[in-house]
């Protein structure tokens, strides 16, 4: 398995012609109903640049020439580096990385409980997330550290993943936790994802602007990330919500790279259909894979960096519907070649985890990643000479040399896939995928030890840590 | 010279297992010796490897296609001098008539050589009367009856009735995609083997507690006839 694939021919859910129809609309909207900025430095700068400002109800209005002149500014190319440079991750116009998502609880497949994540399952996460080959980042697995104080936290997440992962981490731009993700990711020596979010339609928040200063006074690229959701915060239409997530982004480029010119951005789709018969947001829906589609094929037509945080699924459990949703997006996902696909690990939309889910996504990845690597036709692979050597039936390729040198490079070797036969099956204990992924992820733990951080860095982890803990009040 | 055939397995270098089995004849090495510590020596070592998950079907082919290549010089030999191989057993081998696929019963094939079994092969399309034939010519101890498809595993039951009105002492195993458990026992077969691995279990199993056929002893130089 690799760390990093390259999509040389990407899906393309829509026309290329559909995609500059929608790039129009957007360029309307922008100008003719304009976007909210929560933030009045912001808006002061959007005016000082050309846009026309409401500033009562906070809405600027942007001219189409200042949209294309912000795109021309966004690079093409650009990497996040990890604490090892062999885990980068590299946001261009094929690469593409799986990484892990968080949750909030776990379910224990012994008891098929629900409790509430701990330190000790985040330290696990990390530590799988670091052992598996096809993972690029290590998000630690879970958003709540039960035995921590609520407002701390997320600081005690992001020092768990880097403590226990040479792998890049994610900070969410929530209170003041990714000023300390920042701090934290620099005492170490690496990047961090920070992925402000969009409030649709047509909106960004005080919060998540704060997020996206913060990342560009840290010479940071950002992940824009839109949540306008089909029908519910977007029109009910994919082309309709393709426009308005893209109007979300487009206006949040602008203000980034007036912020600071050069900044990496990283398209990032979250736009998840409202369920009208339930009310609730249909994360493992194909239509959600199809805007994740033209979210990439948007994001190469700008020549931007692409991300999203799924795949997901609505299934309570790890069964089927979990399989065929995330398997769905994933191959979606890594066919459109979004350059950082974060969703390994959880169900029921981002909130339940399981180790043994994160080595059945990672199965899964495994097998898009040798999609991605394509097919090789070449005289070593067309082999006329050999077919001919070979001959007729009863003859077989089985004894040959070109098939000893071919068969691992040509197929995906499964990690926990069961492919032996039914009675050797039955003896090896009769057991499904999640026991088996549940046993691979023990081994793993057992096996795999991350490299520690030298014990001085370690030690500003814990007083960056405790400076968090003072600053907002906690013993 | 027998380090260089236990070699010439291991790679599957079909070329050089000739070559060093040509070469130990023409200079009168023990053919048994030759063959026990050269050429089964090194199909036993990826036998196991293969068990163990370490090697895969490609490698595993082509050292069995080095030990055959080898086996023909030495065989040759052995026939000469009147010599018998020691073995865990002998094992008559076919894919039952009206059938010609053959890479699982290779397989199986493969892996009874890789664990002491000697193994005589009638091939494909093979009828009632040539597993007979065969069983009591070479004084067979187990014959092994392949079919892929489910109507060519109709034919197992003949060619088991076949065995036990010529009174062959020989235990019958059976295998291939379409058998099951259930069929092997409405046929009356001794064992069925899953797959390769478990047909080398259930041969072992059927041999019983009889060990090596003719227990290998102190090898004979050619050169003290």
């Amino acid at each position: 398995m690799a760390f990093r694939y390259h999509c040389k021919k990407p899906l393309k859910v829509v026309t290329d012609d559909d995609i500059r129809k929608i790039h129009e609309a957007t360029l309307q909207v922008l100008e003719d109903v304009g976007v909210k900025f929560e933030d009045e430095e912001a808006l002061n700068l959007l005016g000082d640049c050309g846009c026309e400002v409401d500033h009562k109800g906070m809405i600027a209005q942007f001219p189409p020439s200042l949209v294309e002149e912000c795109l021309q500014k966004c690079p093409p190319e650009f990497t996040l580096h990890a604490r090892n440079p062999k885990y980068d991750i590299v946001f261009d116009s094929d690469s593409v990385h799986f990484a892990a998502c968080s949750g909030m609880e776990i379910l224990d497949l012994e008891t098929m409980e629900r409790r509430p994540g701990t330190l000790r399952d985040a330290v696990e996460a990390a530590r799988l997330c670091d052992a598996l080959d096809n993972m690029a980042g290590a998000n630690t697995g879970l958003g709540f550290i039960s035995d921590k104080p609520p407002d701390i936290n997320l600081e005690w997440l992001y020092a768990t993943a880097m403590r226990n992962s040479e792998k890049i981490t994610s900070v969410a731009v929530m209170d003041d936790s990714a000023k300390w993700g920042i701090r934290m990711a620099k005492a170490i020596g690496e990047d961090i994802i920070i992925v402000p979010s969009s409030a649709s339609p047509l909106g960004w928040t005080e919060e998540q602007i704060g997020g996206v200063k913060l990342a560009t006074e840290a010479g940071l690229p950002v992940g824009i990330q839109s949540m306008a959701s089909v029908g519910a915060t977007a029109p009910a239409t994919i082309a309709g919500t393709a426009t308005v997530m893209n109007a979300e982004i487009l206006a949040m480029v602008v203000l980034t790279e007036l912020l600071k010119p050069g900044t990496g951005v990283m398209y990032s789709c979250f736009s998840m259909p409202m369920d009208m018969r339930t009310a609730t947001l249909a994360s493992g829906s194909m239509e959600l894979g199809m805007l994740v589609g033209i979210s990439a094929q948007l994001s190469k037509f700008y020549g931007m960096g692409s991300m999203v945080f799924l795949p997901m699924s609505n299934s309570k459990l790890f069964d089927e519907q979990a399989g065929y949703e995330k398997g769905m997006q994933w191959i979606l996902a890594g066919m459109s070649g979004i350059n950082l696909i974060w969703g390994a690990g959880m169900v029921e939309g981002h909130t339940l985890w399981s180790n043994a889910q994160l080595i059945v996504d990672a199965e899964m990845c495994g097998m898009v990643g040798r999609y991605l690597e394509g097919v090789s036709v070449m005289d070593e692979t067309l082999v006329g000479d050999l077919i001919k050597e070979v001959g007729h039936f009863p003859n077989s390729y089985l004894g040959k040399r070109h098939t000893r040198d071919w068969w691992m490079r040509e197929q995906y070797q499964p990690i926990v896939s069961s492919r032996e036969c039914y009675e050797r099956w039955v003896q090896m204990g009769a057991k499904d995928i999640l026991t088996r992924a549940d046993e691979k992820a023990k081994e793993l733990l057992e096996k795999h030890q991350p490299v520690p951080l030298p014990k001085e860095v370690d030690r500003e982890l814990d007083n960056l840590l405790q400076a968090a803990a003072k600053e907002k009040g906690i013993a | 010279m027998i380090e260089g055939l236990k070699n010439a397995v291991l790679d599957g270098d079909v070329d050089k297992a000739k070559e060093f089995a040509q070469v130990a004849v023409k200079e009168k090495v023990d053919p048994l010796k030759a063959s026990t510590q050269g050429l089964v020596a090194g199909i036993m070592i990826m036998g196991e490897a293969f068990g163990r998950g370490e090697i895969f079907l490609p490698e595993l082919v082509m050292s069995a296609d080095a030990l055959k290549a080898g086996s023909v010089f030495l065989n040759k030999e052995i026939g000469k001098l009147g010599l018998e191989k020691p073995t865990l057993g002998r094992v008559v081998i076919g894919t039952v008539a009206g059938d010609v696929h053959d890479i699982g019963k290779d397989l199986v094939k493969i892996l009874l050589s890789a664990n002491g079994f000697e193994v005589i092969d009638l091939g494909v399309d093979v009828s009632a009367d040539q597993f007979v034939e065969a069983a009591i010519r070479e004084q067979a101890d187990i014959v092994g009856l392949s079919a892929l498809l489910t109507t060519t595993m109709r034919y197992m039951p003949v060619v088991i009735k076949a065995l036990k009105e010529a009174n062959s002492p020989a235990k019958t195993m059976v295998g291939g995609a379409p058998v099951t458990e259930h069929f092997t026992q409405e046929i009356g077969a001794d064992g069925y083997g899953f797959d390769a691995q478990e047909a080398v279990e259930l041969a072992r199993a059927l041999i019983g507690k009889k060990r090596w056929r003719q227990p290998p002893t102190k090898p004979t130089i050619p050169g003290d006839h």
